[in-house]
């Protein structure tokens, strides 16, 4: 069964050996000296101030929350740019559409998928516009 | 010599199926919360690998986002933002074990059952070189219905029927509609918290 999907799966393998293979040239190969400053957490070349296990602010919940959201709006549209230049995707459909006399075009689809992003796009704007983006 | 494509398809599923079932059991045996969602990362990862050699792309890819990327964020952040000192380790009691294998090995019964009662699923499908995953274009079609043309239901010859299959268009943009909602939701619960903080602080002014 040839698998369209065979390259990426040989990337992710490739990926995997590349980093797996670095980290254990390292382990093998590598000189083992400790010190205190080397075991030190890496920090930018700052000390750290204090353990990194700690409660973190509540307000890091909402950058994920609006991840998770806009993740999701992503998803959604993926299938309309998988259907967009697939040959039996939105030009087949129009031309099946034509063929039955029924009104429907790419400039309508467009519009449908523009629809979906101004709702969140109000919505962004509306959030922007309450401060809730701003870390105070 | 890299071997016909049929062993790389069974390659693929058997590397899959194992990282997905040694890393579930991983999540099982883990103490380290941390780790545990860790562990849960690669082997939900795996099983979108499954998907997609089954042919159900956008599964597949809902997994990765979803799955992988959003719901184990939401996991992390919220043992970052609950955790006391250490972070949680947890360990599993003797009653736990029993019920959790009672329920879990139920359910595993059950499927084992469903799926060795299908008769097209024990045997590879006839025309099996002639398939490729590409092929289903689950998402051409799933992105054609949600753009208001059901693919499958074009043939359908009386126009009256044909009328009530025009896709899912409204759902899509209702779509849009609670993902503003969650957006105004989560914006709302972040702004309360300032305005409780103010609060407080003109409390401690007072």
């Amino acid at each position: 069964m040839a698998t369209a999907f065979l390259p990426v799966f040989l990337f992710v393998l490739a990926g995997l050996a590349t980093s797996l293979g670095m980290l254990s040239m390292g382990w093998a190969f590598g000189p083992a000296r400790k010190g205190r400053v080397k075991e030190m957490p890496y920090e930018s070349g700052m000390d750290p101030i204090h353990d990194a296990r700690r409660r973190f602010d509540v307000r890091f919940h909402l950058v994920a929350i609006a991840f998770v959201l806009f993740d999701v709006e992503l998803l959604f549209l993926y299938p309309w740019a998988v259907a967009n230049r697939h040959p039996e995707g939105i030009d087949a459909a129009v031309a099946k559409a034509g063929a039955l006399n029924v009104d429907y075009s790419r400039m309508l689809v467009f519009g449908e998928v523009m629809v979906f992003l101004a709702i969140l796009a109000l919505g962004f704007v509306y959030v922007w516009r309450k401060g809730v983006f701003q870390w105070r | 010599m890299i071997p016909s494509i049929t062993d790389w398809h069974s390659f693929f599923f058997y590397l899959f199926a194992t990282v997905t079932c040694v890393f579930a059991l991983a999540v099982l045996f883990a103490t380290n919360i941390v780790r545990m969602a860790f562990y849960l990362i690669i082997s939900l990862g795996a099983s979108a690998g499954l998907f997609i050699l089954a042919g159900a792309e956008f599964l597949g890819v809902m997994q990765l986002m979803i799955y992988v990327g959003g719901t184990l964020v939401l996991l992390v952040f919220g043992v970052m933002l609950t955790a006391q000192e250490r972070f949680i380790s947890m360990k599993t009691r003797g009653g736990e074990w029993v019920m959790a294998a009672i329920v879990g090995g139920a359910l595993l019964v059950l499927l084992v059952q469903t799926a060795f009662s299908i008769d097209d699923w024990t045997a590879p499908r006839a025309d099996l070189s002639a398939v490729s995953a590409i092929e289903t274009q689950t998402a051409t079609r799933l992105g054609l219905g949600l753009l208001g043309i059901r693919p499958d239901q074009a043939e359908e010859a009386d126009p009256v029927l044909r009328q009530g299959m025009s896709g899912y268009l409204l759902l899509f943009e209702i779509v849009s509609v609670h993902l503003l909602v969650v957006l105004i939701g989560a914006a709302y619960l972040a702004r309360s918290k300032r305005v409780t903080s103010l609060a407080r602080a003109a409390e401690m002014r007072r």
